[in-house]
C-alpha cells in the first residue's frame, strides 16, 4: 500500500499524537504517522512523552489520587468550625485505634497459612460444572485456570465474578506467563461463602476483548 | 550544522563505522522502533529481534552504498523495519506471543536514574489526575487502566471522541512541561 505523507503542521492540527495514543488511527494513517515519527523529532518527542504518560495511567488504576490540599483559607475555615482541644483528642483516639487495628491486620496477613490448590477444569471449554471448594477460612486459595491462547490476543486477564455478575477481582497475567495454565492465589476469606465465576479474557491489539474460558466454583469454609 | 543531520556526510560516517555516528544511529532509531512497535502490541522479545535485524540490514545497505537518499534515511529505516516485522510474523505464525497487557514493557537496560525518573513521572501523572475534574479523571482511568474501547468509554461518560482527544491533549501538555522541566 502506498504510504501517505504527513507534514508536521498537519500532524499537530489533526491531534495525530493523541489519536495515535488512543489507537484511533486506521492502518493507513498509522503507517503514515509512524513514518513521520522517524523524521520529525518534535512529533516523536510528543509521542514519547505521551507513551510514558499512558504507561503510568495504565498502572495507577482506581486508586483515587489524594485530593488537592486545601489552601490557607480552606484550612482556616475548617479549623475555626471545631473546638481545637476536642478535635485533637478525637484525632488522637482515632489514630491510636486505627494503628492498633492496622497492626493486628498486618500480623494476620503476615502469618503463614495453608495453601489449598484447586483446578477449575474445563474452563477453556466453558464447562458448566460447578466446582465445590471447601477450605479453612484462614487458608490461601490457589485456583488453577486453564485457558486456550490464540494468536490474535496480546494479553490475558482473569476476573472473579459474584453470582450476580459483579466483578470482584481482576488479575492481569504477566507478560512472562507461558503455557496454558495460570495460577491465581488470594486469601480464602477475601470471598464470602457462595458461588463465583472465574472468567478469562483475551485482549486484542485494537483493545477489544473476548472471553476464552469460564468456570464456576462454590466456596465453603470448614467449620461453618 | 547539526552533526547528526541525516545527510550524505552522516551516511558516509555510518558506512565507515564511525563509532559516534553508529552510537547515534542506534540510540535514535532504537527509541522510535521500540515505541512504534509497542504501540502495535508487539511483545518485547520480538521488538528486540526486529530492532536488531533492522539495524543489521540498514548497516549492510549503507556500507554497500545502496542507500542514496540521505534525506529520506528515516523513512528508509522505517520501511526496513516494516519488512522485517512482516517476515517475523510469517515465520512465527505458529507461535503464541507472550501476553503483553500494556505498552509498559520491562526494559532490561533501565538504570537507577531511569528508574528514579520513571517514579518521578508517576508522581507527575498522579498530580495531573488529581487536578482534573472527577469525571475526566475517571474517563482517563476507564480508557487506559480498564483498557476499554474508545466508543464504549465515550458513550458511558456522555462525551464525544473530540472531548476525549482534547482531554488527552491537555493532560499530555501538562505532563510534557513537567517531564521536560525534569529532563533539563
Amino acid at each position: 500500500m502506498n504510504t501517505r505523507i504527513i507534514n508536521h503542521d498537519e500532524a499537530v492540527k489533526d491531534l495525530m499524537a493523541e489519536r495515535y495514543l488512543l489507537g484511533e488511527l486506521n492502518a493507513v494513517e498509522r503507517e503514515a504517522y509512524e513514518l513521520h515519527l522517524f523524521s520529525c523529532d518534535a512529533c516523536f518527542e510528543q509521542v514519547k512523552v505521551g507513551t510514558e504518560f499512558v504507561t503510568h495511567l495504565r498502572h495507577i488504576g482506581t486508586d483515587d489520587p489524594q485530593p488537592p490540599v486545601p489552601g490557607f483559607m480552606g484550612r482556616l475555615m475548617a479549623n475555626v468550625r471545631q473546638p481545637l482541644p476536642v478535635t485533637m483528642f478525637g484525632l488522637l483516639l482515632m489514630v491510636g485505634g486505627f494503628s492498633v487495628h492496622q497492626n493486628l491486620e498486618i500480623s494476620y496477613l503476615k502469618e503463614p497459612r495453608v495453601e489449598v490448590r484447586s483446578t477449575l477444569t474445563g474452563i477453556a471449554h466453558g464447562s458448566s460444572d460447578v466446582k465445590s471448594i471447601t477450605v479453612p477460612r484462614n487458608s490461601a486459595l490457589s485456583l488453577n485456570v486453564d485457558y486456550t491462547p490464540r494468536g490474535e490476543f496480546i494479553s490475558y486477564r482473569a476476573q472473579v465474578l459474584s453470582s450476580s455478575g459483579k466483578v470482584l477481582h481482576t488479575v492481569v497475567f504477566p507478560e512472562t506467563q507461558v503455557g496454558t495454565t495460570a495460577s491465581i492465589a488470594f486469601p480464602a476469606d477475601a470471598l464470602r461463602p457462595g458461588q463465583y465465576s472465574m472468567v478469562v479474557f483475551g485482549r486484542r491489539s485494537d483493545g477489544t476483548q473476548e472471553e476464552v474460558g469460564r468456570g464456576v466454583f462454590e466456596l465453603q469454609f470448614t467449620g461453618n | 550544522m547539526d552533526f547528526y543531520t541525516f545527510d550524505d556526510e552522516y551516511l558516509r560516517r555510518l558506512g565507515s563505522s564511525d563509532p559516534a555516528t553508529e552510537a547515534h544511529f542506534v540510540a535514535y532509531f532504537s527509541e522510535r522502533l521500540r515505541i512504534t512497535l509497542r504501540a502495535r502490541g508487539i511483545d518485547s522479545h520480538t521488538i528486540e529481534d526486529v530492532r536488531q535485524e533492522t539495524f543489521c540490514r540498514v548497516l549492510v545497505a549503507v556500507r554497500a552504498g545502496n542507500v542514496n537518499n540521505s534525506g529520506g534515511f528515516g523513512a528508509y529505516v522505517y520501511s526496513v523495519c516494516k519488512h522485517v516485522l512482516s517476515e517475523s510474523r510469517r515465520d512465527n505464525v505458529r507461535y503464541q506471543h507472550d501476553p503483553l497487557d500494556s505498552t509498559d514493557v520491562p526494559d532490561d537496560h533501565l538504570g537507577l536514574e531511569e528508574l528514579m525518573q520513571r517514579q518521578e513521572n508517576g508522581k507527575h501523572v498522579r498530580a495531573i489526575l488529581a487536578a482534573l475534574p472527577e469525571r475526566d479523571r475517571h474517563l482517563l482511568q476507564a480508557r487506559f487502566f480498564e483498557d476499554r474501547d474508545n466508543d464504549e468509554v465515550c458513550g458511558d461518560f456522555g462525551v464525544d471522541r473530540d472531548y476525549l482527544r482534547v482531554l488527552i491533549h491537555r493532560a499530555l501538555h501538562k505532563f510534557g512541561e513537567l517531564y521536560k522541566k525534569r529532563i533539563n
